[in-house]
């Protein structure tokens, strides 16, 4: 049973944080990062090679996590399997314990660090959920049966309200709930008038959503999240205020808060 | 011009440089890969190399500049009329709307090019056509563009003079 779905479906305010798998084999800072983290938050996301660097998988990141006694959210993008991969690591990740699916694209290859690599996408987040709820219904995508219990996933995806125009990013988050999406995960957000725009459009689409939102540590991390992470701006206002901080982290919690 | 109308006159066209190719102990190709191979065919005992890395099937924009507007995938996506495929324009070939990555309209992948799903919503937009956008098109099927492409094409039967 997904802890996330409980919490969520009976309205209440849900806090999650995303946990990055380490460029290595080594678990040990994750799980001590998991340990301080998992008594203020109701689930973690385990990022799938995040901006598409190669990490540690998605997969072994939420094992990781449940072996903690924490609850994860697996991310799974369609950057780097096909729709066998795909429907193959999602069996695999229910059988091991995992309940709560997050289906994204994924960032192009060439904006990580293995940027030669051949980019997949042979389902895109649409794909991916499409494929969950039909492995939930006890077929596959080619609609093969499954043997035994269906895997029964509590699905969700993501939705950037910075979008512009903001029309065609609500029509493919309805397109996402046909597939079976049930809560929505934001890209990092950081003007109110911004976020209250979109949960106005929203909020009559009948899902749970969660605003994303990334803490600012300094202004260089306020440029690095406008530069590097697709579909995301600080706004000159708030590197200011980070700017003329004098405990520039404190300050980017606040902002954050 | 049909490929084997494209081979045969290749192939003529070479007969006039008989000599000069029976001289040579190579041939380097300025033709796409498609040329090469033809050429290939042609002349079996020279080696014959690309001088070209071929990039895509460009469509020419204006002198100089080619742009890749068809990826040949079996299937046309392109039945809501607005005649902007997103295989070929979306580095991710999106099939169901914009990945979300493109800032002030522009692609994460290239920040000069506008998100080409963009270019369709207000192409949509204009014809008032916008329910297309709502249609869930299923992932690719890949089945249907099998490697090496191969097509004959075949005379209908019941379309024969008798």
């Amino acid at each position: 049973m997904s802890q996330l779905k409980d919490l969520l479906e009976r309205g209440k305010f849900v806090i999650t944080a995303e946990v990055g798998p380490p460029k290595g084999a080594d678990l040990r800072e994750f799980k001590d990062i998991v340990r301080l983290l998992k008594g203020g938050v109701d689930a973690l996301n385990v990022t799938d090679g995040q901006g598409a660097s190669m990490k540690l998988s998605s997969l072994a990141g939420c094992v990781a996590i449940l072996q903690e006694g924490a609850e994860p959210v697996m991310q799974m993008t369609g950057r780097d399997r096909n729709r066998i991969a795909i429907q193959s690591e999602l069996l695999g990740a229910y059988a091991l314990g995992v309940r709560n699916l997050l289906a994204i694209t994924g960032d192009y290859p060439t904006l990580g660090d293995n940027p030669s690599a051949k980019p997949v996408y042979d389902l895109d987040s649409v794909g991916i959920l499409l494929a969950a709820s039909s492995l939930m219904e006890g077929r596959d995508l080619a609609g093969n049966p499954l043997k035994g219990e269906p895997p029964s996933f509590y699905l969700g995806a993501t939705v950037n309200p910075n979008f512009e125009p903001l029309e065609i990013e609500l029509i493919k988050m309805e397109k996402k709930i046909h597939a079976g999406a049930r809560f929505f995960q934001t890209q990092a957000v950081y003007q109110i008038d911004i976020a209250d725009r979109f949960m106005k459009e929203a909020s009559r689409l009948n899902v749970k959503i969660l605003i994303g939102i990334i803490p600012l540590r300094s202004v260089r991390s306020a440029h690095f999240v406008s530069k590097m992470i697709p579909g995301v701006k600080v706004p000159q206002g708030l590197i200011h205020r980070l700017e003329s901080a004098p405990d520039p982290k404190l300050e980017g919690l606040r902002i954050a808060s | 011009m049909t490929q084997f109308a494209i081979f045969k006159k290749a192939k003529e066209d070479l007969k006039d440089f008989g000599v000069e190719i029976s001289k040579s102990e190579a041939i380097l190709c300025m033709a796409c890969g498609n040329g090469l191979q033809t050429l290939g065919e042609i002349v079996e005992d020279i080696p014959v190399f690309p001088a070209n890395d071929t990039l895509f099937l460009g469509e020419i924009k204006r002198f100089g500049v080619f742009e890749e507007r068809c990826s040949i995938c079996g299937k046309c996506l392109l039945t809501n009329g607005v005649a902007i495929c997103p295989i070929s324009r979306c580095p991710k070939g999106m099939v169901n709307g914009p990945c979300g990555g493109a800032k002030d309209e522009h692609c994460e992948v290239n920040p000069e090019q506008r998100c080409v799903w963009v270019d369709i919503y207000y192409k949509l937009k204009k014809m008032n056509r916008l329910n297309e956008l709502r249609r869930i098109n299923p992932p690719i099927d890949h089945s249907l563009r099998i490697k090496p492409g191969q097509h004959k094409v075949q005379r209908s039967v019941t379309n024969e003079p008798t």
